[in-house]
């Protein structure tokens, strides 16, 4: 099965993934063990379903089944516990003991401050476009025009951030303003009739 | 509702929802890891739409395992491949998929997401069919027995297993009968 596989298949297995440091000092970990830093892998599709499903086994058993609430923050949790990763040894250990460990001991600021350095990550690895240069905008003005009417075009906009959006809605406000406000072309005087002589 | 497209003309549409075993269209997107490979997007088969249902997968993961291939329209990544991919690597293919597959892809059924406006979808191959004399010409005959009480056999035209066919394909058909029987009534 596994020399069926496309090229594409095969460097996606072999590809290394990266990791993302961000400063952690006020962090105190299992033992008030000090934090250097910590360091993040970009979410994978494998991680999110791993995550779902462990949270929703601990959550079952934990708590006699638990409510829909409980299950999608503990699976944040046991999510952020598999993207953050040791500041030194970041391939073997994770960078805190057990997802329980987290929700016993974390304060809802610092899994905050996680979430947010996963969207950093999350962003900095985007095969988006970053810059928004005219023809970026124009291309995606005339994609969402394309599709206009039909579910496709909230598709478009799939893979922008926020902060990605707002620029974009900004460029395209002051395009339209400039296009509002452009002076009527004057009309083209008319040649002037030669005079008709005076008989 | 998803609409026929309106950058492509009816004729071309019709061609292209024409091709065997699918359509395959090229999408722009590129992953940083295998840059050089060049990705494309084929139409789904009507049973692995389905696996978003029976298989209780996500309907990323299903487009993203079915649509996405190779210029030869050969898958390139299998399910347990997908979920290696990353969040934005994932919506970013993702949307381009949608985006193509609106083109060349409609379907009877679907996700909510993804319904198509039959009837509009049906008028314009009906032009499309019209405009491609020689296609229209063969593969509206292909049925069997009377013309008032026949047995549809499209799968002879495209020369493929009759369980391979596309919606696409079905829906190319019947624009080219209903052109064929407007014409003979009209002659009648």
């Amino acid at each position: 099965m596994a020399d069926r596989k496309s090229a594409l298949a095969k460097a996606l297995e072999a590809r290394k993934r990266t990791l993302h440091e961000f400063p952690a000092e006020k962090f105190i970990g299992a033992g008030g063990r000090e934090f250097q830093g910590i360091k993040v892998y970009a979410p994978l599709k494998s991680d999110e379903v791993q995550a779902r499903l462990d949270a929703d086994r601990w959550v079952k058993d934990e708590y006699k089944g638990g409510d829909d609430e409980l299950r999608l923050d503990a699976r944040t949790v046991f999510l952020l516990h598999r993207l953050c990763r040791d500041f030194d040894d970041p391939e073997n250990f994770p960078a805190f003991p057990t997802p329980a460990w987290m929700i016993a001991n974390l304060k809802n600021d610092e899994l905050d401050c996680l979430l947010r350095c996963v969207a950093a990550v999350k962003h900095a690895e985007s095969p988006l476009e970053k810059d928004l240069g005219d023809e970026l905008v124009d291309a995606f003005v005339a994609k969402a025009a394309d599709h206009y009417g039909s579910s496709a075009a909230n598709f478009v906009f799939t893979n922008c951030d926020r902060s990605w959006l707002e620029d974009y809605a900004i460029a395209v406000s002051k395009k339209l303003h400039d296009l509002r406000n452009q002076p009527e072309p004057e009309p083209e005087a008319e040649p002037e009739e030669p005079a008709s002589e005076a008989t | 509702m998803i609409k026929p497209p309106a950058d492509i003309t009816p004729a071309k549409l019709f061609r292209l929802l024409c091709r065997v075993p699918r359509p395959v269209v090229p999408i722009v997107a590129r992953f940083a890891f295998m840059p050089e490979q060049a990705l494309h997007c084929r139409a789904m088969h009507p049973l692995e739409w389905a696996e978003w249902e029976d298989a209780g997968d996500d309907l990323e993961t299903v487009v993203l395992q079915h649509a996405l291939c190779d210029e030869m329209g050969q898958p390139l990544l299998d399910r347990e491949s997908v979920f290696l991919l990353t969040d934005s690597e994932r919506e970013t293919v993702f949307a381009e998929l949608v985006s193509a597959l609106n083109k060349i892809g409609p379907g009877y059924q679907r996700p909510e997401a993804f319904r198509c406006d039959v009837d509009a979808w049906h008028t314009a191959l009906e032009k499309g069919a019209a405009a491609n004399v020689s296609i229209l010409l063969s593969l509206g005959t292909a049925y069997e027995g009377a013309a008032d009480r026949y047995t549809a056999t499209p799968e002879r035209y495209f020369g493929i297993d009759r369980r391979e066919l596309l919606d696409g394909h079905w829906m190319a058909y019947r624009a080219a009968r209903d052109v064929i029987e407007k014409h003979q009534k009209r002659r009648r």
